[in-house]
Formats: structure tokens, C-alpha cells, sequence
């Protein structure tokens, strides 16, 4: 399997998961049995093509940006999976879709076809658990930004519950792919955390996290404030993400897989 | 603005180290939300410097920040003594731990030639013997092997150094950086980092505590 069987598993996947977010926002079906099927069909799908393209590559598929977004755009669909099947928002796997079907586009067209060889400093037992944990996480606080989106057009709407538990479950593997990373940095670059673009910036973004816990902790009324501070914390991931390889030290990140030779 | 981290080497660091406890316990004040809210504040703020920083230029290395992180685990230990949390202490001891270690660690990097022993302030001299370059069929690098000799008090070791897999050695750890790219496996040379750091135990130990906490807050 290849990039270019990328389009029919995307479109197959993409047709269960409209037809899942669909069902679910109008309900046309009595249970939502049909919904849950429909969506978890999706998911499988695209599991399937990232399996696919694992065994053929001889390699896990994490390298690029552009298959962390195949990655991304799998998880984000469970993860909105998980919370509609948890707290029955019928609108959240309409988002999850529009948001997966995103990066699925990017990936279309600009898809990150990289050699089909895994440079020395990434073979490591830390490198499927650092990178899959974190494209978890980015999966989970993506739902909680869209909630707390959500919750800032429609204030009637009641999502505090969902973006506690979300929040939560997002920011410990956040945490856990960060501290995966700064054990996998001392076995391979000799320091637990040099300060590196991208750890910076995942630091911010973490710092900026438990601000937001702590905001939420200290003054459990202040809605709109908690909301603001969990976009903020979520537009600070993208910047750790992607975002940086624009900033102007970006070059000089030894996370810039797809430039640097090692 | 660089601080000069000598200054603060064993057993200075320390001694500040539990002056930052002891300050923490004795001004319980300092566990308030409203102090924490500006210590978290004033962290996002530093760090957000060293985020925008040009290449190179370490902002964490000066006296702003380095205050601002002091300040920081004050609080934050002042918290933990009102109320104790796995992933609050871990965070903790990673950070008291890192940023005083600072001061008793060393990372350098070191030309090791084919011809002779290196001469620096280690107390041990590298020779490269041998270096490899194994590459996929495509071309593209799939490990790089150093065979390295270690000479210390007259006496050699011979060492592989990988990618990932670091050699330790009297205290030390010795890391494959860099070689001569345009010659291969020819490389007459290799770039070794080697570092020092006692405190790496308590930041290792912070960083355990602090997964263990963030499983147990997914978890409950």
C-alpha cells in the first residue's frame, strides 16, 4: 500500500463518517446504534490504510507531517467516537469530521511521501509511544477546543462536564508524550530538554494547559475566561506542531525530520 | 544577562536549592492562588521569550528567567506542602533538580581524530579507530557505528558508539553527535557529546513521579 491508495481509504472512511455524523444530528434511526456503527466504520477504515501503509513501508508512518496528519486525523475521529458515545453530543461528530476531513485534504493534495527508511536517531523503542501518544492528545484537546468553540457561539450549551473529562484524559497523555520525549532525548541527544524549538513551545503549550486548569479550579463560574484559555492553550499546540518550523530558529530544531540529514 | 553558572556550582546550588523548600514552608502565604496565578503567568511569559528568541540566543540561561523559575517552585512547593499531588511533585523535582544541576553539569562537544588521543579537560583522552557508515539500499543512512578507544590512566578501552546508544564511562556519558559527512564511512573523524551530570538521578526520578502522576489523573 501507498500514498496513492491514500484517496480511496480516505473516501470510503469519509463516507462512514458523514453518514455517522449525519445520523447522529438528526437522528433519523430511533438508537444510535446506526451512528456509533457507521462512525466506528470510519475509524477502521482509516486504521486500516495506516496499518497498510506501516507493513508496506517497513516502517511505522510517523515520520513526516504529513503522516502524524494520517495519524491525527484517525484519532481526532475516535476521540469524538469516544465522546458521543460517552456524552451523546449529537453535534460533536459533525466537527470531528470537518476537522479530520481537514487534514485529510491537506494530505491529498500535499501528502508527505518520504523516503521508505528510518534514519538512525528515530530507531528507538521511545519513538511509536512519543509520537502516537502525542497525536492522542492533540486529538483530545482538538475536541475540547471545539466544545469550548462551541460553548462561546451557543452559551446555553452545557459542555463543561465533557471538556473536564476530555481535558484531562488530553493533558496526561500531553504530558506523557513530553516526558517520553525528554527520556528518548538523554538516551539520544545526551539532555533530558535543550530548550529546543519545539520543546519550548510544547513547554508553553503545557504551562499554558495548566493554566487554564487553574483558572478553571479558582474561579469555576468565569466560563468565558476558561474558554478563552483553552483556545489559546489549543492555538499554542498548533504552533508546537507545525507552527514553528516558521519561526526563524526553526531551522536549527533537531526535530526537523524532513530537512535535516540527522 | 548569561548567568555564569561556576558560581553556583556544589554545594552552593544546594544550599539554595533548600533555601527555595524552606522559604516555601515557612511563608505559607506564598501557596495562595493568587500567587500561583502570577507565577504561572510570569513562567508563560519567560518561556514565550525563549520562544521567539533568534537561533542560538538561550534566554534560559539568564538571570530573568532563571528568577522567574525560582519563584516558581517557590510557589509551587509552598502548594504541595498545603497539598500534596504526585504530578505537582514531580514537575517539581524535575525542574528544582534540572535547574540546579545546571551549575555541576558539563556538556561537551569533542573532535575525536583517527591519529591521536584528544586533549581537553576530561579526564580521559578518545581516539576514533573506526567509523561505519551501513546504509539502506536507497542510500540513505541506516546506522552509524564508532569504534572508539577510551584511555584512561594508561589504561584503553575500546567502546562501539551508536545513534541512541550512548557509552557511560567513569561517570560520564559519551554520545555519537557528528562525523564528516562528504567522506562517509572514510570520516577522519567523529563529534562525540560528552556529559557529566550528577543531578540527572533527581530529574530522572521527577520525570517518573510526573508520568505516575499524569496516569493517575487519567485514571480517577
Amino acid at each position: 500500500m501507498t500514498w496513492e491508495h491514500h484517496i480511496i481509504f480516505a473516501a470510503v472512511a469519509t463516507v462512514f463518517w458523514i453518514a455517522g455524523s449525519v445520523t447522529a444530528s438528526t437522528q433519523v434511526r430511533k438508537g444510535p446504534v446506526w451512528t456509533i456503527s457507521f462512525y466506528s466504520a470510519g475509524v477502521v477504515v482509516y486504521a486500516a490504510y495506516i496499518a497498510g501503509l506501516w507493513v508496506s513501508m517497513q516502517r511505522p508512518p510517523l515520520m513526516t507531517l504529513g503522516e502524524t496528519r494520517l495519524w491525527y486525523s484517525l484519532f481526532l475521529s475516535l476521540s469524538g467516537l469516544i465522546t458521543y458515545i460517552r456524552w451523546r453530543y449529537k453535534w460533536i461528530l459533525s466537527l470531528t469530521t470537518v476537522m479530520s476531513l481537514v487534514f485529510v485534504a491537506v494530505n491529498v493534495l500535499r501528502p508527505g511521501i518520504h523516503e521508505q527508511v528510518l534514519m538512525p536517531v528515530l530507531q528507538s523503542i521511545w519513538f511509536i509511544p512519543h509520537v502516537t501518544v502525542y497525536m492522542f492528545s492533540y486529538a483530545l484537546l482538538a475536541c475540547t477546543f471545539l466544545l469550548a468553540v462551541a460553548a462561546l457561539v451557543k452559551p446555553s450549551l452545557d459542555v463543561l462536564p465533557a471538556i473536564d473529562k476530555l481535558s484531562r484524559a488530553g493533558l496526561s497523555f500531553f504530558t506523557a508524550g513530553m516526558l517520553l520525549g525528554a527520556l528518548w532525548a538523554k538516551q539520544s541527544w545526551g539532555d533530558y530538554w535543550t530548550w529546543d524549538p519545539k520543546e519550548t513551545w510544547a513547554g508553553i503549550t503545557w504551562l499554558l494547559y495548566v493554566l487554564f486548569f487553574h483558572i478553571k479550579e479558582i474561579r469555576p463560574r468565569a466560563r468565558k475566561l476558561i474558554f478563552v484559555s483553552l483556545i489559546l492553550a489549543f492555538l499554542s499546540l498548533q504552533i508546537c506542531w507545525y507552527g514553528f518550523q516558521y519561526l526563524p530558529q526553526a531551522s536549527r530544531s533537531l526535530h526537523n525530520y524532513e530537512t535535516n540529514v540527522h | 544577562m548569561t548567568i555564569n553558572t561556576v558560581l553556583f556550582a556544589f554545594p552552593v546550588n544546594l544550599i539554595i536549592g533548600l533555601s527555595i523548600v524552606f522559604a516555601a514552608w515557612r511563608f505559607k502565604s506564598l501557596s495562595s492562588d493568587r500567587h500561583m496565578t502570577v507565577a504561572l503567568f510570569l513562567l508563560i511569559a519567560a518561556a514565550l521569550v525563549q520562544g521567539f528568541m533568534p537561533s542560538q540566543a538561550s534566554f534560559t540561561r539568564s538571570w530573568p528567567f532563571v528568577i522567574v523559575l525560582t519563584w516558581f517552585l517557590t510557589v509551587l512547593a509552598s502548594r504541595l506542602f498545603r497539598r500534596f499531588s504526585l504530578a505537582g511533585f514531580g514537575l517539581w523535582l524535575a525542574l528544582w533538580a534540572g535547574m540546579l544541576g545546571t551549575a555541576d553539569a558539563s556538556l561537551t562537544r569533542v573532535l575525536v581524530h583517527r591519529e591521536e588521543y584528544t586533549q581537553t579537560e576530561l579526564p580521559f583522552g578518545m581516539r576514533l579507530e573506526d567509523f561505519q557508515v551501513n546504509r539502506y539500499q536507497t542510500g540513505e543512512p541506516m546506522e552509524y557505528r564508532a569504534q572508539i578507544i577510551l584511555r584512561h590512566a594508561g589504561l584503553e578501552h575500546s567502546k562501539t558508539l551508536r545513534v541512541n546508544h550512548p557509552v557511560h564511562f567513569r561517570g560520564y556519558q559519551v554520545y555519537l553527535a557528528d562525523y564528516d559527512i562528504s567522506k562517509g564511512s572514510d570520516s577522519d573523524y567523529c563529534i562525540v557529546m560528552v556529559t557529566r551530570q550528577p543531578w540527572r538521578w533527581l530529574v530522572f526520578a521527577g520525570i517518573l513521579l510526573m508520568l505516575g502522576g499524569a496516569f493517575k489523573i487519567f485514571i480517577l
